[in-house]
């Protein structure tokens, strides 16, 4: 019974003396070992982990989804009667099935396999909250995000990423994003109650820029630590016109001017120059739109080459890939509404031909449940509020109903919105929690 | 999941305090025992953390029991076990212990589920096709060792996986296995008697 540990290395030095010496005089025992060796030879090969997807998404939405229920079941008669009475005119229109079931028994859906026979499960986060349980109007949400935000920066003006479960160098990037969740766009939060936690960020991102013009560390985030800190500072200068925050602006716009690719598209600084990307584009893209449309001269051709680069990704059905028609690794929803917003927002008219080939896929994925992903309900939500006015609002409850699916209702990130989407691995909590809130601003 | 499972351990850790969640911190150089503090305070960042820190290890555990398709499902619903009775763990013990006795109940269930016992080999192989003849041998490899763990009655096979694949000592897999420490080594000793039985045939 000592062979095993023995020959595992399990055994403290005595007792491995002891089997050794045994062995050595004993030839059954021998021979046992021998065999019992190669028999670990032959298991070694399942010794390699082989690559899981990140858990991290599913299991924290899942968690949200619990909260989501546990504060739909607390809710007060009021809530109850506006909630059954909002119920009955849903499944009256025949609209609510899917949600109803899934609200009836979400744990043992929950469990099912994906691809289980003759049931099709929307993703736990999307079935978090009902919507006959919204609240009335976000402006609360929204209230105690931005206090979340404000107690959380950092005394030097930044949001620090690794503090909040993010990737340190994308710091950068969350500080833009809280700063624009902030009201950085907006005249009277600079100045307002927080003006100051917004000039404390503004000028922390202009101290992160370097002699070249570019926004934070180098490395895999740059471009959308770049783009979002360009923006950030483009919105602030456009309501309070601080020359440093200009000045920073202007070279941070030359930066993303000198990283275009000759093709019209951008990509990693770090990858080879003929590598674009629609991500990373959508995001540049953002940046010059802004700047063209505050009267920065010289930036049309480059907003035009970029468009064309991303339109040549879009497919027959009119969703825009990630490096070429049909490249989905992270599905088509964001990317399709990341495009529209950018042509929306380059001034393309909602009923020309070249928005037309966007704008169905675009509707269809808005009013489609999916799993919890901030950056898709965001870019939906605003896509469709500069693109699709005339055509009436976005499905505000379906959109609404998927953000508020991950706000933190408990704990001490009370008010926060919790960091399970796909890319809350880079950005964290202030991430979700700005990028949450700027898409129910949008809606 | 019964409170049986974790006798004596149905208190918060002591040193879950306000100020462990508070107090702001590097998570991603943080040890699983501070991460846990502060995931027993309801810090959800902290649990990302700790999920990305553990996941493979876990998603190949269930593998290499004989789980391929379930894997990630099971490694979930263990993660949210681990959430769920987060504050039944005591930093006195190991977490891999604590996460490995979550993890062997959440197979125990699932094999509960399935009624009839599914071999691993009768649900298709795991590997995608290889694609030269190095890669190819390995992938055999990978598969005979695979077979060859399944013969194993699921006893004698948490052992082996434990021990050899996810780095428990006896101790430990004895605490996850709630046996004792000498049962470990017999059951050892018996899988790999079955397994030199079972090579010898295989060829």
């Amino acid at each position: 019974m000592e062979l095993a540990p023995y020959l595992q290395d399990a055994l403290p030095a005595a007792d491995r003396a002891r089997v050794a010496a045994h062995a050595a005089g004993c030839a059954l025992c021998a021979a046992c070992l021998a065999d019992f060796r190669a028999a670990l030879q032959r298991l070694a090969p399942l010794a390699d982990d082989a690559s899981a997807a990140d858990l991290a998404p599913a299991v924290l939405a899942r968690l949200a989804a619990d909260d989501g229920r546990a504060a739909a079941s607390h809710a007060g008669p009021a809530w109850l009667f506006r909630a059954a009475a909002a119920l009955l005119a849903l499944l009256a229109a025949g609209t609510l099935g899917g949600w109803w079931l899934a609200g009836r028994r979400p744990d043992a859906l929950a469990r099912l396999p994906a691809g289980h026979p003759g049931l099709t499960v929307p993703p736990a986060a999307a079935r978090a909250v009902p919507l006959a349980v919204l609240p009335p109007d976000d402006g609360p949400a929204i209230g105690q995000a931005l206090a979340w935000l404000e107690a959380s920066q950092e005394p030097d003006g930044g949001w620090d990423a690794a503090r909040w479960g993010a990737r340190p160098e994308f710091t950068v990037g969350v500080t833009a994003l809280a700063l624009l969740a902030l009201g950085a766009d907006r005249p009277a939060a600079l100045a307002g109650p927080r003006a100051g936690t917004l000039r404390r960020g503004l000028d922390y991102l202009v101290r992160r820029q370097a002699a070249g013009g570019r926004f934070g560390p180098e490395g895999a985030g740059t471009m959308y630590n770049h783009s979002m800190a360009t923006l950030a500072l483009l919105e602030a200068w456009a309501r309070r016109p601080e020359p440093a925050w200009g000045a920073a602006a202007e070279r941070g716009l030359a930066f993303i001017r000198a990283e275009q690719r000759a093709a019209g598209g951008w990509g990693y600084t770090r990858g080879p120059r003929d590598a674009m990307n629609a991500s990373v584009t959508v995001w540049q893209l953002q940046a010059l739109n802004r700047a063209a449309a505050l009267g920065f001269a010289g930036l049309r051709p480059g907003v035009e080459r970029g468009l064309a680069w991303l339109e040549q990704t879009v497919n027959p059905a009119g969703n825009l890939g990630y490096r070429r028609p049909n490249d989905f690794p992270f599905g088509s929803d964001t990317l399709t509404a990341a495009g529209v917003l950018c042509l929306a927002r380059a001034g393309v008219s909602a009923d020309s031909a070249r928005l037309a080939r966007l704008l169905p896929a675009a509707r269809a994925a808005a009013g489609r449940p999916a799993a919890l992903d901030y950056c898709r309900e965001y870019f939906l939500a605003a896509a469709l509020q500069a693109a699709d006015a005339a055509a009436g609002r976005p499905p505000r409850d379906r959109l609404r109903a998927a953000v508020l699916a991950g706000r933190s209702r408990t704990g001490p990130a009370a008010g926060s919105w919790e960091p399970c989407d796909r890319w809350s691995g880079a950005g964290g909590r202030v991430y979700a929690t700005a990028m949450a809130v700027l898409a129910l601003q949008a809606l | 999941m019964d409170a049986q499972y974790f006798s004596g351990c149905t208190r918060a850790a002591p040193h879950a305090t306000k100020a462990a969640v508070d107090a702001p911190f590097n998570l991603s150089a943080a040890d699983d025992f501070a991460l846990m503090a502060a995931v027993q305070a309801g810090r959800r960042d902290a649990f990302a953390v700790l999920i990305g820190r553990h996941q493979t290890k876990l998603v190949n555990f269930f593998r290499r029991l004989g789980a391929y398709h379930e894997a990630e499902d099971l490694a979930q619903e263990t993660l949210l076990r681990l959430y769920r009775y987060r504050h039944r763990y005591r930093p006195t013990a190991k977490f891999t212990t604590f996460l490995y006795t979550l993890a062997r109940h959440a197979w125990a269930d699932h094999l509960r589920r399935l009624r009839k016992r599914e071999l691993w080999v009768a649900r298709g192989a795991p590997e995608q096709p290889a694609s030269d003849e190095r890669a190819q041998h390995q992938a055999r490899a990978r598969l005979d060792a695979q077979v060859a763990l399944q013969q194993l009655p699921e006893k004698l096979r948490s052992v082996v996986v434990l021990s050899l694949y996810q780095g428990l000592r006896y101790e430990d897999i004895a605490a996850v296995l709630d046996i004792p420490v000498g049962t470990v080594k017999s059951r050892m000793f018996l899988a790999l008697n079955r397994l030199r039985a079972y090579f010898e045939t295989a060829g």
